[in-house]
């Protein structure tokens, strides 16, 4: 793979950040998003809800390796062909040789932050295979020649008026920033390209162990029409997906939606058993289901696993302060906000995303939207915890065992706050804070700290 | 009951006056106050930078520092604090949140600081959650005529749990006028070290929650936390602002004081 970009990520948002236009879309988006989010789960019990799934997927990560053979074997029975990937490359030269076997050229895919993930896309391009992103988010991210800069809304840090100008420019459509017309135009193109493709490409939400379904959740059809409307189907998605039962659907299905985009449930649902049996009139005649590692079971049994129980809702992106304030594309991942700033170390490996776990204020609003109970703000505070051991010879490393050494000493630390607070005005002390005096004024100092004013009153304070 | 105080570092250094004022008005509604003088930081900046190792050593002596009135020559055997009758009370959601979630978990693997450790997160308040949980809210009253908005930090609002406590105390001041803060969760940016880290991510968090501030019309941010109000005072003098920004036992001891000072 090729050297992340997150590893920028301090050059890349302080471009972003520069942005006021993109700052503006992303506020309003985010926070209504947040605030539908809230709303939506005002009619339901959200805690129970939340601690149940957490149960359930405790529960699944914990057997990950039985349920996935148990998923593998139902799977099989079901007729679809099942391949383990280890790293993206293998996934990639899989499903090239799928298509190449079928002689396909052209490709209609649905949502996944997996195909992400593994830049199947770009791959397919290179060996001429024409690959369309059918979600309009996600379709829009294309036509721009961008990334997603959002889990589930690809294309957040956009707004109306910038994708009625894309699209005008790219498949020539009328300039008319009306969503509705914008949505028909895009559905009207996509819709001859569904009509041409051979092959479709989706992801997964939920891989069903006990009968080998795939859930496949959406608003826009799109995914049910790549799933079907195909010869063959391949399906990518991670090997944290896996849950037990299909009973469990019924806690999944009543928080996704909700913690995405404030819905009770999306518009749909497809569950998705295999390829056309006999006397069936459609549905794909092949089913490959690509599940990727990619570091992912490297966390087991570490104090990281319950990383892997994250559904791809995005609540924490909408909710995340930092997040709204940077966007996406600053994160240099292809999983951003607070889960990314955890994933994208963890599968990609620290040194790719030195930064990403200090990129957070710790305030604790992801782990409070999270519906599977995934306690982001307190592993992004391990992770770090885990990253700097590493580092014993920087400034930083220096600093704070002095500080250390300091606060040890009730004696030194009186000396030295207190010339502290004599050079404290000196321009060589300003330029030392200068990551706070760049942008805010310093308080005025006090002439004595409160152990001194105690003592001189004689415990009185 | 005595109330061993808990001063934050940069409490102690920056704002003297919200750890003589949190004392006050203790003392003020009946409690005798302590002030542990070997207390110095409770390691959280280190902590929360990844620096556990350091912050461990500093969770040790600040273990032995708060529960000892008078400085011995270390390390402490028998502590002055009676873990059934005193409580340790400090002006910091933050640095409580320290004390009381964080100290358990890094002093777990030590046999000298395991038991204590967790045995004195069960003592250890954030200031207004003394005042609410333990004296009672009804026994304070104050007046002052002000228009105030209260910010809620992070850590006392999810890490403590603290939202309604310190709105009811500002309700017991008569006089006070109080505008809630709109998206009165949303982080104000600070942060601790992340403030110096990131910038202008610190910032822009800091500018919104201002905005807010601002359209609110109130004269007066009050918070729990000196560190949230240190960031933005910090980020509105810079942007010319002159509204004021005060800690809630300021407010508070002001308001029986009787005037409020500049």
């Amino acid at each position: 793979m090729t050297e992340l970009k997150s590893r920028n990520f301090k050059r890349l948002y302080k471009k972003e950040i520069a942005d006021q236009k993109l700052r503006e879309n992303l506020r309003k988006a985010t926070i209504q998003a947040s605030g539908k989010r809230n709303d939506s789960f005002s009619e339901v019990d959200f805690v129970f809800l939340r601690d149940e799934a957490k149960k359930i997927k405790q529960e699944s990560i914990s057997h990950l390796n039985d349920l996935l053979s148990q998923f593998e074997d139902n799977a099989h029975e079901n007729g679809c062909t099942v391949f383990y990937a280890e790293s993206p490359e293998k996934a990639n030269a899989y499903i090239l040789d799928v298509a190449r076997k079928h002689e396909i050229k052209k490709i209609v895919k649905s949502k996944s932050m997996v195909t992400e993930e593994i830049q199947l896309v770009p791959f397919l391009e290179k060996y001429g295979i024409e690959t369309v992103e059918t979600d309009l988010g996600e379709y829009i991210i294309q036509l721009a020649g961008e990334t997603p800069s959002h889990i589930t809304a690809p294309a957040i840090h956009k707004s109306r008026t910038e994708i009625a100008r894309l699209l005008h420019e790219k498949i020539g459509i009328e300039q008319n920033d009306d969503p509705a017309f914008l949505t028909g135009e895009a559905r009207r193109v996509l819709r001859e390209k569904f009509l041409s493709a051979e092959m479709g490409i989706s992801g997964a939400n939920f891989l069903i162990a006990e009968n080998g379904a795939v859930v496949v959740v959406e608003n826009e059809g799109n995914a049910r029409l790549s799933t079907s409307a195909v010869k063959v189907h391949v399906i990518v998605t991670g090997i944290e997906k896996v849950i037990p039962k299909f009973s469990d659907l019924r806690i999944f299905m009543r928080l996704l939606g909700r913690s995405a985009t404030g819905q009770k449930l999306t518009s749909y649902v497809s569950l998705i058993r295999g390829p056309r049996k006999e006397k069936e009139k459609d549905g794909p005649e092949e089913v490959h289901i690509v599940l990727v590692d990619n570091g992912r079971s490297r966390l087991l049994g570490t104090d990281h696993q319950e990383v892997l129980h994250c559904i791809r809702c995005g609540a924490c992106l909408n909710v995340c302060p930092v997040y709204r304030s940077i966007g996406g594309h600053a994160y240099g991942s292809v999983y951003p906000g607070p889960i990314g700033s955890l994933v994208t170390p963890l599968f990609f490996g620290p040194e790719n995303a030195p930064d990403l776990p200090f990129a957070s204020s710790l305030c604790g609003s992801c782990t409070e939207v999270c519906p599977v109970g995934i306690g982001i703000h307190h592993q992004l505070l391990s992770m770090r915890q885990e990253i700097k051991p590493g580092s014993k010879h920087g400034l930083e490393s220096f600093v704070f065992r002095n500080f250390r050494k300091t606060m040890l000493r009730p004696g030194r630390y009186k000396l030295l706050t207190r010339l502290a607070r004599v050079f404290s005005s000196t321009s060589i002390v300003r330029k030392i804070l200068k990551g706070w005096t760049g942008y805010r004024d310093l308080p005025q100092l006090p002439s004595r700290s409160f152990r001194e004013i105690y003592k001189s009153e004689g415990g009185k304070g | 009951m005595r109330v061993f105080l808990f001063v934050p570092c940069f409490v102690d250094q920056v704002f003297p006056n919200v750890a003589a004022s949190s004392m006050k008005v203790i003392q003020h509604l009946g409690c005798e106050v302590v002030f542990p003088e070997h207390q110095t930081c409770c390691g959280q900046p280190a902590y929360n930078s990844g620096y556990r190792d350091e912050a461990r050593l500093m969770a040790m002596h600040e273990v032995s520092a708060l529960l000892t009135i008078k400085p011995s020559p270390a390390p402490a055997t028998k502590y002055d604090f009676d873990f059934k009758h005193d409580y340790i009370v400090g002006p910091s959601g933050s640095c409580v949140a320290m004390i009381r979630n964080f100290y358990p978990e890094l002093l777990a693997d030590d046999p000298r600081f395991e038991q204590v450790s967790q045995d004195m997160a069960k003592r250890t308040l954030e200031f207004s959650e003394f005042i609410t949980k333990v004296i009672g809210v009804d026994k304070f009253s104050g007046k002052l005529d002000a228009t105030v908005s209260f910010h809620d930090s992070c850590h006392a609002l999810r890490e403590l749990g603290v939202k309604d406590g310190p709105r009811e105390i500002l309700k017991r001041i008569n006089g006070l006028r109080i505008i809630e803060l709109p998206y009165n969760e949303v982080c104000c940016g600070f942060g601790g070290t992340f403030a110096v880290k990131f910038p202008e991510i610190s910032t822009a968090m800091g500018d919104e929650k201002l905005k807010t501030f601002y359209e609110t019309g109130a004269d007066i941010l009050v918070s729990g936390d000196s560190s949230c109000l240190m960031h933005l005072e910090g980020r509105a003098r810079r942007m010319g602002s002159t509204k004021r920004f005060m800690h809630i036992a300021e407010i508070m001891f002001q308001s029986i004081d009787g005037k409020l000072t500049e």
